[in-house]
């Protein structure tokens, strides 16, 4: 006997592979990356763990017209975790669809994918999201409705609908309001409200580097009614290429949480991921190392004792 | 009150004095600016490696150096870009015995510009006002590894001179990240120029790509979508937005 998760599993992967033929004759493949790295990984709990891992990544696209295209995205990420004594994975697929015209943007876009990780037994998710946007020459307004459905460890169904408006200003300099209300309802009965504003800014000058800052504020209301957390949230991405056959990217995200459902409980959080890759000078870019590493770190107002996590990864990826 | 008489005077002075040296360094200027924009001539190359300093350690190289720019002349080139060169060699103390062969290999360059100029533009090029800066940008990006095939796709009359200038130095960058597809680059760089963005505005291409190579799209991919999006109407505001939902995290 099925149970739930294995029947809406089922369904998915019927969708999946029902839109897969659907849309391969009309696809183009384009790249095919397959890697490998080994990552040591101390986690929240003290734990030090190793994970080498093999992936590979598959993009799709079909330029149908100037105004119509479409994409594809496979991937599969796997390995082997010391800590869990288990197989981790990570297998995703992405279908999507572009229409462009002179004064309006839409697309969408549904995908699957199935994780199990040390923190996650087993989980499967489908969404489907898409975006409309009203375009002028220097701004733009966009909505975009968004519909996830996870099965595992707790099922869940979020819809969400976020507007905003985008605007070029300056040389390089673009900047974006939002507002994102999302509603969540559990397999137990339960419901989550999550309301979230955040404003981003974008710098693209003419030289090979470029900052994304972006900031915001979450509020999740338990049932719709009782405020059950409360965060603000900054983050800075930054991307430069500063010598030849070399990109660095760092990721830094600051949160500090409110939870009002234990009122003394205050939490700041401080995650970094830094990544480097580099081309190897032979095979004309198509090999490249990567070197990376995270930290995170987190405190809570109850619990002096700080909890951190972090990771260091070597690895090497081929462009078949 | 004698004081104040004073005062003014002394004042009064001073500001015709002002005007004066004003006019003087004004016109003191002129023969100067005349000297530095007359035409580079092998004798004006000749004349400065043997008076400008930092040319010292070059005497002995001093005839054929200057041989590098009678032909130069002799194949109807404007000296002032190999001068610059020159200069350029000599400030940054290049061993003699290289220098030579950066002239030689910089004359070569230009002249493949310039061929590509003409037949690109047309024999009238050489008169148009940005063609010493179309050839020291075409030179450059030759130096820097650009692809002449790429060249020429830039060097077009539907394109036009001045789009060109501010085309190329992101172009190269661009390349220099990952190396740009010569078919979908003819369309993009179509697509650019018929486009209203300002020719000041093109440098951000160059960022705008790097995030897409970041974001694992394939560089034909990124040129075709900046395509289709120009095509359609679109400018930098909705290439970022479609470069970002395309881009893999």
């Amino acid at each position: 006997m099925m149970n739930r998760t294995e029947k809406v599993g089922r369904k998915v992967l019927f969708m999946g592979i029902w839109l897969t033929v659907f849309f391969y004759p009309s696809l183009v493949w384009t790249d095919v990356r397959v890697g490998m790295e080994g990552a040591l990984v101390k986690r929240d709990n003290g734990d030090r763990v190793y994970l080498p891992q093999g992936w590979i990544d598959v993009a799709v696209s079909h330029f149908v017209s100037e105004s119509f295209t479409l994409f594809g995205d496979f991937s599969a990420k796997g390995g082997w975790d010391s800590g869990m004594a288990d197989i981790p994975y990570d297998v995703s697929g992405a279908l999507s669809g572009s229409l462009r015209g002179e004064t309006f943007f839409a697309a969408l876009e549904g995908g699957l994918r199935g994780i199990r990780r040390y923190d996650t037994p087993r989980q499967l998710l489908a969404y489907l999201s898409s975006n409309l946007s009203y375009v002028m020459t220097e701004s733009s307004l966009f909505l975009k409705p968004f519909l996830q459905t996870v099965r595992g460890p707790t099922d869940s169904t979020t819809m969400a609908l976020e507007g905003g408006i985008e605007k070029l200003f300056g040389e390089g300099w673009m900047g974006a309001f939002s507002f994102r209300p999302a509603l969540t309802y559990y397999s137990d009965g339960s419901s989550e409200l999550t309301l979230e504003p955040k404003l981003t800014f974008d710098w693209f000058p003419s030289f090979p580097f470029t900052a994304n800052i972006r900031g915001g504020w979450t509020r999740r209301l338990r049932d719709n009614s009782d405020v059950q957390e409360e965060s603000v949230f900054g983050a800075l991405e930054l991307i430069w290429y500063p010598i030849s056959h070399v990109i660095l990217q760092l990721d830094t995200t600051v949160e500090k949480v409110y939870r009002a459902l234990t009122a003394t409980d205050k939490g700041l959080t401080l995650e970094s991921v830094l990544e480097l890759r580099t081309g190897l000078p032979f095979g004309e870019g198509s090999c490249e190392l990567i070197f990376g590493g995270g930290y995170e770190w987190r405190v809570y107002a109850e619990d002096p004792q700080a909890e951190d996590q972090w990771f260091v990864r070597v690895g090497i990826e081929w462009k078949l | 009150m004698e004081q104040g008489i004073r005062r003014r005077r002394r004042t009064g002075f001073s500001r015709t004095n002002l005007l004066v040296a004003g006019l003087v360094v004004f016109f003191s200027w002129v023969p100067l600016i005349q000297v530095f924009t007359q035409e580079v001539t092998p004798d004006t190359v000749r004349m400065w490696l043997q008076t400008e300093p930092m040319a010292a350690p070059y005497q002995d190289l001093a005839p054929s150096i200057v041989r590098v720019f009678e032909s130069a002349r002799s194949e109807g080139l404007p000296l002032e870009l190999l001068f610059d060169k020159l200069k350029e060699g000599a400030a940054k103390r290049v061993p003699p015995a290289r220098l030579k062969p950066v002239l030689e290999g910089e004359l070569n360059r230009l002249l493949k510009v310039r061929k590509i100029l003409l037949e690109g533009f047309g024999k009238d090029v050489t008169r148009d006002p940005f063609f010493l800066q179309g050839m020291k940008v075409g030179a450059l990006a030759l130096l820097s590894g650009f692809p002449e095939e790429g060249l020429k796709i830039v060097c077009t009359p539907g394109i036009g001179m001045e789009k060109m200038v501010s085309l190329i130095p992101p172009l190269v960058e661009m390349h220099r990240i990952e190396a740009l597809p010569l078919q979908p680059l003819s369309s993009f760089v179509q697509a650019l120029s018929a486009s209203p963005i300002p020719p000041s505005q093109y440098g951000t291409f160059v960022s705008l790509y790097l995030k897409a190579t970041a974001g694992r799209i394939p560089p034909p991919d990124t040129l075709r979508i900046m395509t289709d999006v120009l095509k359609a109407g679109g400018g930098i505001l909705q290439i970022e937005r479609e470069l970002a939902r395309r881009s893999r995290k």
